[in-house]
C-alpha cells in the first residue's frame, strides 16, 4: 500500500507538472490575441489624435519612426502630448507582442494570409555568364541548354550530366571553363562549389531586397541543390514583391554599334527570312540590298512618313510551322509594312522610332523566333546580340519596341555601384507621377566604376551607350562629353513605386544568376481568417460530441477518457508552440483528426476492461489486464499510422508537413494521456476508495 | 452502455461475397481511371488556378466570355456552394508571362459593378508538377513498404501481407470514387490518402492483435473460427473508434470550408471503406493463406 500511494504521488507530480509546463507554453499564444486587441485599440487612438492612417502607422511602427511621423501630422495644431503618450504606449506594447509572438504557435501562410514562392536558379544562364564561362558562344548556350533539358526531365544533378554530355559532343571542359591542363573532375568540383556560392550569394541578395522591403518574419531557404523558397506572411502587394525578388537586377552599360553595321546584318537577316519563305537564295536580291541603300537613307524621313501597314497572319510568314503553334492562340497576326513585305519580309516588320530601329508589340515574337534561326545566329557575330527596348513608345496605334544591336560583353557592370536613388524629374507638375519618364533612378558609381566610366565615355564620345537592366535595355543616349564623376541615370520608369523598386534591388546588388519562379502559392488574408475561424469551429463542435459520446457509452469511465482527450489537445498545442511549430490549415485537420483517434485507445483499454470484468475478474485485476493487454495493440496500431506520419513529412512540402507534425504530436501525445492520466485516475480512485462497481 | 453485445457473426465466411463487391468497386474505378483519368488538380498538372470572391453572385457564362475574348476559353470555372465565389483553372502556358494577371485586369476591367476579391493563387510549373507526383507515388508505396516490413516484424508475413492488400484496396477505391465524381486531385488529397493508410491499418491492426492472441489460446480451434471470433471480439471497439473519428471528419467536412473540403471528403469515403476493408478484407486474407498452407502440409501441419 505504501508503495502504491507512493508511486500514485509520483505520478501525479509528473502529469501536474507537465501540465504547468504545457500551461506556461501556451500562455503567449493566448495572451497574443489580448494584446493585439489592445493595440487595435491603441491605432484607432493614435488615428483619432494625429488623424493618421492605420496603415501610415503600422509602417511607421516597422521603419521606427512612429513618433515623429505622429507628430508630423499633428502638425502642431493639437496637444502633442498625448500624441507622445500614445506613440509610447504602441512602440511599448509592439514590443511585447512581438516579444509573445516568438514563443506562440506560428500561424502558416495558409491561416494568415501570405506567399510561398519557389524559384529555380538557371544555371545555363550563369554558366553562359562571362564571369564564370571563358568566352562564352553560342555552341556553349546550346550545349548548357541541352543538359539543362536533361538534367530536368530526368530528375538528375545538373553537373552530373555536364561532363557526359561535353564529352558526348567532343567539346573539351577546359574550353569553356577552368584552367588549361586542369583535369575535368576537377572543374567539376569547382563549378559545383562556384554555383553553391552563387546560390548562398542569392539567398542573401534576397535577404536584403525583402528586408528593405519590411515584410516582417520573412523565410528564405534553399530547396535542394539549386532552388530557393520565399514564404512571405501577411504580405498585401504580392505582384510588387515579386517584381522586387525576381529581378536578376544585373545592371550593364553597353556600346551601341554604328547604324550602318546594323543595317547590314538586317539585311542579310531579311534575305535568310525570304529565303526560308521562298525557298531559294536570290542572289541578285541580295546584292542589291547588300548595296549601299539609297532608297531610305534619311531615318528621320521615315519616322514621319505614315506606314501603310497591313495585318497579316503568322503562317503566311512562316508556314504552320511548330514555332507558329508554339505562340498560342490570340495574336497570331503580324503588323508589316506592306509595300516591302514580299520584297523584305524581315524589314518589313521593323520601322523607326526617332533614330532607332523599332517593332510593333506584336511582331516581337516573331522577330525573337527570326533571331534565333540557326542561320541567323552564323550572320550576327559572336560579340554582338540584339536587344528590346524595357519599355514601349506609343506611335500611332500602336506600341512600340525598340531594337537595339549591342556589343555584347558590357564596358561596365552594377557591380561597381556605391549608391542609388529615386529622383522626381520635372517636379513642376506634380501630377506628372504617374506619367512615363517622370521617375528617374539616378546611380553613383564607386571610385573605380567612376574612373572606368570616364575612360569609357572619353573614348566614345558620339556614340550611344545603352543602359542595360536584365537584358533589356531601359535608354540609350548619346555619350556627348567625358563624364568624370561616375554619375548617371536610368530613366522611363512608369511610376515613383517602380522607380523606388528598382532603388531597392540595385542597392541590394544583383543576383548571381537568373531565377526562374517555378511554384507560386498565395493566400489572401480573409480565406486565412476564415480558415481559422471554420477550423475552430470544427474542432470545437467535433470535441463536444466526442465528449458528450464517451459519457453516455462508458459514463463515469468515459469522463476519464473526457479528461485525457482535452490533456492531449492541451499537450499538442503546447509542443507546438514550444517547438516554435508552424499551424497551417491541414495542421488544422490534423488535430481534429486525432480528437477522433484519440479515444481510440480508451476505447481499447475500456472494451478490454469490460470483458475482463464479465469474465468475472475484481475490479483491480481488470484494470490492470484491460491496460495490460490492450497496450501492445496500442502500441503497434500507433506505430505503424506514425510511420505513414513520417512519410508523408519527408515528402510533403508547408502545409503537409504541418499535417504532418500534429498527427505524430497528437499520437504521441494521446500515448501519453490515455494510458498514463487514465490510469493513474483510475489507480488513485480504487486505491482511496473500495469501488465494488466500475462505472464503465 | 453497450451497442454490440457478445456477436458471433461469420464475416470469414462471408469473404466471397465481400471479395466480389471489392472487386466490383475497384474495376468500375478502374475502368473510370482508363476512361477518365484522374482529375489531378494544378499541384500536379502545373498551371494556374485562382479563386475569387465576389461581391454579388456572378454568372459562370459571362466569366467564361470575358476569358474567351482573351484567348482562354478552355479555362475550367468552377463555382463554389456558396454562389459568389469561383475558382478558376488555366491551363499551363507556354510563355513565362503571368496570365493570371491578364485575367485578373481582364475581370476587374469588364465587371465594374462588381467587385472581388482574390482569395488564393497558386501557380505550379509543369515539371514541379509531374515531380510532385512522382514523389506523391513514391510516399504512398514507400509508406507500405515500411509497413510490411514492420507487420513482419511484429507479426508474421502473412498478416503483412494481408494488411498491404487492404490498402491497396482503400486506396483503388477512393482514387476510383474520387475519378467517377471528377473530384480533383490535389496535394492534400495525396495527404488524405496516406491518412486513410494509416488509420485504416490502426484499424486492421487491432483485429489481426487479437487473432494473435487467440492463435495462441485456441490452439485446437479451426482458423476460420479463431478469426471470426476475433473479429467479433473487436468488433465494437472497431466500430466504436470509427463512429467517433467518422463524427468529427464529417463536421470538418461540412463546416470545415472550402479549402479541406476534398480533403475531409477523402478521409469520409476512407474511413468507411478502411472499416470495411479491416474486417472484410485483411483478415480473409490471411484466413486464406492459412489454410492453404495447411492443405499443401496435408492438414497434419496444423502448426504455426
Amino acid at each position: 500500500m505504501e508503495r502504491q500511494s507512493r508511486s500514485l504521488l509520483y505520478r501525479l507530480i509528473l502529469i501536474a507538472g507537465l501540465f504547468l509546463l504545457a500551461s506556461w507554453q501556451l500562455y503567449p499564444s493566448f495572451n497574443l490575441s489580448r494584446l493585439i486587441q489592445k493595440q487595435e485599440v491603441n491605432f484607432s487612438r493614435a488615428q483619432a489624435i494625429a488623424n493618421v492612417r492605420i496603415k501610415d502607422i503600422k509602417d511607421a511602427l516597422l521603419e521606427g519612426n512612429l513618433e515623429s511621423t505622429i507628430l508630423k501630422a499633428l502638425k502642431d495644431s493639437s496637444d502633442d502630448k498625448d500624441a507622445r503618450e500614445i506613440a509610447k504606449k504602441i512602440v511599448e506594447l509592439d514590443d511585447k507582442i512581438s516579444k509573445n509572438e516568438k514563443r506562440a504557435i506560428k500561424r502558416g501562410l495558409d491561416l494568415q494570409g501570405g506567399t510561398f514562392l519557389v524559384y529555380e536558379v538557371d544555371f545555363v544562364h550563369y554558366l553562359s555568364n562571362p564571369n564564370v564561362a571563358k568566352n562564352p558562344d553560342t555552341q556553349l548556350q546550346q550545349l548548357l541548354e541541352e543538359i539543362d533539358y536533361e538534367a530536368k526531365h530526368q530528375d538528375l544533378d545538373f553537373f552530373d550530366v555536364l561532363q557526359p554530355k561535353f564529352e558526348e559532343k567532343g567539346v573539351p571542359l577546359t574550353r569553356y571553363f577552368g584552367k588549361k591542363g586542369e583535369s575535368d573532375r576537377k572543374i567539376i568540383s569547382n563549378l559545383r562549389d562556384e554555383s553553391e556560392n552563387a546560390i548562398d550569394r542569392a539567398l542573401q541578395v534576397l535577404r536584403n531586397r525583402i528586408d528593405q522591403f519590411g515584410v516582417s518574419e520573412p523565410s528564405i531557404t534553399k530547396q535542394g541543390s539549386r532552388r530557393i523558397v520565399v514564404e512571405l506572411a501577411g504580405i498585401l502587394d504580392v505582384n510588387r514583391a515579386k517584381s522586387v525578388i525576381g529581378k536578376t537586377a544585373q545592371l550593364e552599360f553597353k556600346l551601341l554599334r554604328d547604324a550602318e553595321y546594323t543595317r547590314s546584318i538586317l539585311m542579310r537577316i531579311d534575305q535568310v527570312v525570304k529565303q526560308r519563305r521562298y525557298g531559294t537564295l536570290d542572289s541578285t536580291a541580295l546584292a542589291e540590298v547588300m548595296a549601299p541603300d539609297t532608297t531610305k537613307k534619311d531615318s528621320s524621313e521615315i519616322e514621319e512618313k505614315v506606314r501603310d501597314e497591313k495585318e497579316v497572319d503568322l503562317d503566311e510568314l512562316f508556314g504552320s510551322t511548330p514555332e507558329t503553334e508554339d505562340m498560342g492562340e490570340g495574336d497570331t497576326s503580324l503588323s508589316v509594312d506592306k509595300e516591302m513585305f514580299e520584297e523584305n519580309p524581315f524589314l518589313a516588320m521593323l520601322g523607326n522610332v526617332g533614330n532607332m530601329i523599332a517593332a510593333p508589340k506584336q511582331n516581337m515574337k516573331a522577330i525573337d523566333i527570326i533571331l534565333n534561326y540557326p542561320e541567323t545566329k552564323e550572320i550576327i557575330p559572336d560579340e554582338s546580340e540584339f536587344l528590346w527596348a524595357s519599355k514601349p513608345e506609343r506611335y500611332g496605334d500602336k506600341d512600340w519596341y525598340r531594337l537595339y544591336f549591342v556589343k555584347k560583353t558590357a564596358e561596365i557592370t552594377g557591380d561597381y555601384i556605391e549608391d542609388a536613388n529615386v529622383n522626381i524629374a520635372g517636379e513642376a507638375s506634380s501630377s506628372s507621377m504617374t506619367g512615363a519618364g517622370a521617375a528617374e533612378v539616378l546611380l553613383e558609381l564607386n571610385s573605380r566604376g567612376a574612373k572606368d566610366f570616364a575612360r569609357i565615355t572619353g573614348a566614345n564620345v558620339g556614340k550611344y551607350l545603352a543602359i542595360v537592366l536584365d537584358n533589356k535595355v531601359s535608354s540609350a543616349p548619346q555619350i556627348r562629353e567625358r563624364i568624370p564623376n561616375g554619375r548617371s541615370s536610368i530613366t522611363g520608369m512608369r511610376d515613383i513605386n517602380e522607380a523606388k523598386d528598382l532603388v531597392v534591388v540595385l542597392r541590394a546588388g544583383a543576383l548571381p544568376a537568373r531565377l526562374e519562379s517555378i511554384e507560386e502559392r498565395t493566400v489572401g488574408p480573409s480565406l486565412g481568417r476564415d480558415s481559422i475561424q471554420k477550423g475552430q469551429y470544427s474542432a470545437l463542435i467535433g470535441l463536444l460530441i466526442v465528449i458528450i459520446f464517451m459519457v453516455i457509452y462508458y459514463k463515469l469511465s468515459g469522463l476519464v477518457a473526457d479528461l485525457a482527450l482535452v490533456l492531449n489537445i492541451v499537450f499538442v498545442m503546447a509542443i507546438l508552440a514550444a517547438a516554435h511549430a508552424t499551424l497551417t490549415l491541414p495542421g488544422v485537420a490534423g488535430i481534429i483528426l486525432t480528437i477522433g483517434m484519440a479515444v481510440d485507445a480508451n476505447v481499447l483499454i475500456f472494451e478490454r476492461t469490460r470483458e475482463e470484468i464479465r469474465s468475472g475478474k475484481t475490479i483491480r485485476v481488470a484494470i490492470d489486464s484491460g491496460y495490460g493487454r490492450a497496450f501492445t495493440t496500442i502500441l503497434d496500431a500507433n506505430v505503424t499510422t506514425l510511420l505513414t506520419a513520417l512519410v508523408l513529412y519527408q515528402f510533403g512540402t508547408g502545409p503537409i508537413q504541418g499535417f504532418a507534425v500534429t498527427l505524430s504530436i497528437g499520437i504521441i501525445a494521446s500515448m501519453f494521456t490515455a494510458i498514463v492520466v487514465t490510469r493513474f485516475v483510475f489507480d488513485f480512485v480504487t486505491n482511496r476508495w473500495e469501488v465494488k462497481k466500475l462505472s464503465i | 452502455m453497450r451497442i454490440i453485445k457478445d456477436t458471433n457473426i461469420n464475416f470469414i465466411g462471408k469473404r466471397k461475397i465481400a471479395l466480389t463487391i471489392s472487386v466490383i468497386l475497384i474495376v468500375i474505378g478502374i475502368v473510370s481511371l482508363i476512361i477518365k483519368g484522374p482529375n489531378y488538380g494544378v499541384d500536379f498538372t502545373g498551371g494556374t488556378s485562382l479563386q475569387l470572391q465576389f461581391e454579388k453572385p456572378v454568372n459562370v457564362g459571362e466569366i467564361r466570355t470575358i476569358l474567351s475574348a482573351i484567348g482562354l476559353g478552355n479555362s475550367e470555372i468552377k463555382e463554389f456552394a456558396t454562389g459568389n465565389e469561383l475558382l478558376i483553372r488555366l491551363q499551363q502556358q507556354d510563355t513565362m508571362e503571368d496570365v493570371s494577371e491578364k485575367v485578373l485586369g481582364e475581370l476587374t476591367n469588364q465587371l465594374t459593378d462588381n467587385k472581388f476579391e482574390l482569395r488564393s493563387k497558386e501557380t505550379v510549373g509543369p515539371r514541379i508538377g509531374s515531380e510532385l507526383r512522382r514523389d506523391a507515388i513514391k510516399a504512398i508505396l514507400i509508406s507500405l513498404v515500411l509497413i510490411l516490413l514492420y507487420i513482419s516484424w511484429r507479426f508474421e508475413f502473412k498478416f503483412a501481407v494481408g494488411a498491404v492488400v487492404a490498402l491497396f484496396h482503400d486506396v483503388l477505391i477512393t482514387l476510383g470514387i474520387f475519378s467517377l465524381f471528377d473530384l480533383e486531385i490535389s496535394l492534400a488529397v495525396v495527404a488524405a490518402f496516406l491518412t486513410i493508410i494509416g488509420y485504416s491499418l490502426n484499424d486492421t491492426i487491432v483485429v489481426f492483435d487479437r487473432i494473435r492472441e487467440n492463435l495462441k489460446v485456441m490452439r485446437r480451434e479451426e482458423y476460420i473460427n479463431i478469426f471470426n471470433r476475433s473479429i467479433n471480439q473487436t468488433l465494437s471497439r472497431t466500430l466504436l473508434t470509427s463512429l467517433t473519428t467518422f463524427v468529427v471528419i464529417i463536421i470538418l467536412f461540412f463546416f470545415g470550408g472550402e479549402v479541406i473540403h476534398i480533403f475531409s471528403f477523402a478521409l469520409v469515403i476512407g474511413i468507411i471503406v478502411g472499416t470495411y476493408s479491416s474486417i472484410f478484407i485483411a483478415s480473409p486474407v490471411v484466413v486464406e493463406w492459412y489454410l492453404r498452407s495447411e492443405f499443401k502440409k496435408g492438414k497434419s501441419g496444423a502448426s504455426r
